[in-house]
């Protein structure tokens, strides 16, 4: 495991949630790792505000006891006004020179956020991936109806494999 | 060394080395404000909420492969031993 993952997320971390503040005009949208301890609350809290609208098969705590704690990978939380409106998990492979994006959703109901959800996890996942010299940033096993649209708004994403079903795309990133 | 707040409650300290360096990557890439207004604009109706995510993901526990035990991701507990195996039938008397 990486001996420095903590200091690396909170680095991408301030300077995601500056750029939000600052260059977005959006100080109210914050975004918060997850630990241990705000897990089950954050995870719940986010859960319960998607009502009926959400149908996913996944839980939010279980990806994070699951996958990310004790493990090169993070999960935060999009926070506005208290409250989650938006989590991201995502894997950080030194050995294969990428960060990955496994995770991203936001409560279907949410207002004011909408637009902000996949630019914010690709430019926390580039910031990952940039402090620790990897030069990839993938995005694993888009929806379908989503790929155009990755397509069109990351400059440069690659589909993998490059006909059939896309298992991941692909965007190099430098400095 | 800067003190970064990462959560109600808790911070982690950044070398001034580390802060640098995620300014410097952050300033050469980031995402302007027109570019973020294109994106929202861009943004299928159909995404409703999720962006990325496997729909294999089990919502209570794992399957072990190697046990075949049923563990509970939250807390790694086993719940059930040989959850995936089918009922093995009594041999008659």
């Amino acid at each position: 495991m990486l001996t420095n993952k903590n200091e690396v997320l909170a680095a991408a971390l301030d300077q995601t949630n500056t750029w939000l503040a600052e260059t977005l005009d959006r100080p109210d949208l914050q975004l918060q790792l997850i630990s241990q301890p705000i897990a089950r609350a954050t995870a719940m809290q986010f859960e319960r505000g998607g009502g009926p609208r959400r149908k996913v098969h996944w839980n939010w705590e279980d990806i994070f006891f699951s996958r990310v704690r004790h493990q090169d990978a993070w999960m935060y939380a999009m926070v506005r006004a208290g409250r989650p409106r938006a989590m991201c998990y995502g894997r950080i492979q030194v050995k294969g020179g990428h960060v990955s994006l496994e995770y991203l959703e936001r409560t279907p109901y949410a207002r004011g956020i909408r637009g902000f959800t996949a630019p914010t996890a690709f430019q926390f996942a580039r910031a990952v991936a940039l402090l620790l010299d990897l030069t990839e940033v993938r995005l694993n096993e888009p929806f379908p109806h989503l790929v155009q649209y990755y397509e069109r708004v990351l400059e440069g994403a690659i589909r993998h494999p490059a006909v059939g079903p896309v298992k991941y795309l692909s965007v190099k990133v430098a400095p | 060394m800067k003190r970064v707040r990462v959560a109600p409650g808790k911070f982690v300290v950044v070398s001034q080395g580390m802060a640098d360096k995620a300014a410097r990557v952050f300033a050469s890439g980031a995402f302007t404000q027109d570019q973020v207004r294109d994106m929202a604009a861009a943004e299928p109706k159909s995404a409703s909420g999720v962006f990325l995510g496997k729909s294999t993901a089990k919502r209570a526990g794992v399957l072990s492969g190697k046990t075949g035990t049923f563990v509970r991701q939250s807390t790694g507990h086993v719940v059930v031993a040989g959850a995936d195996k089918a009922p093995t039938k009594r041999k008659a008397a």
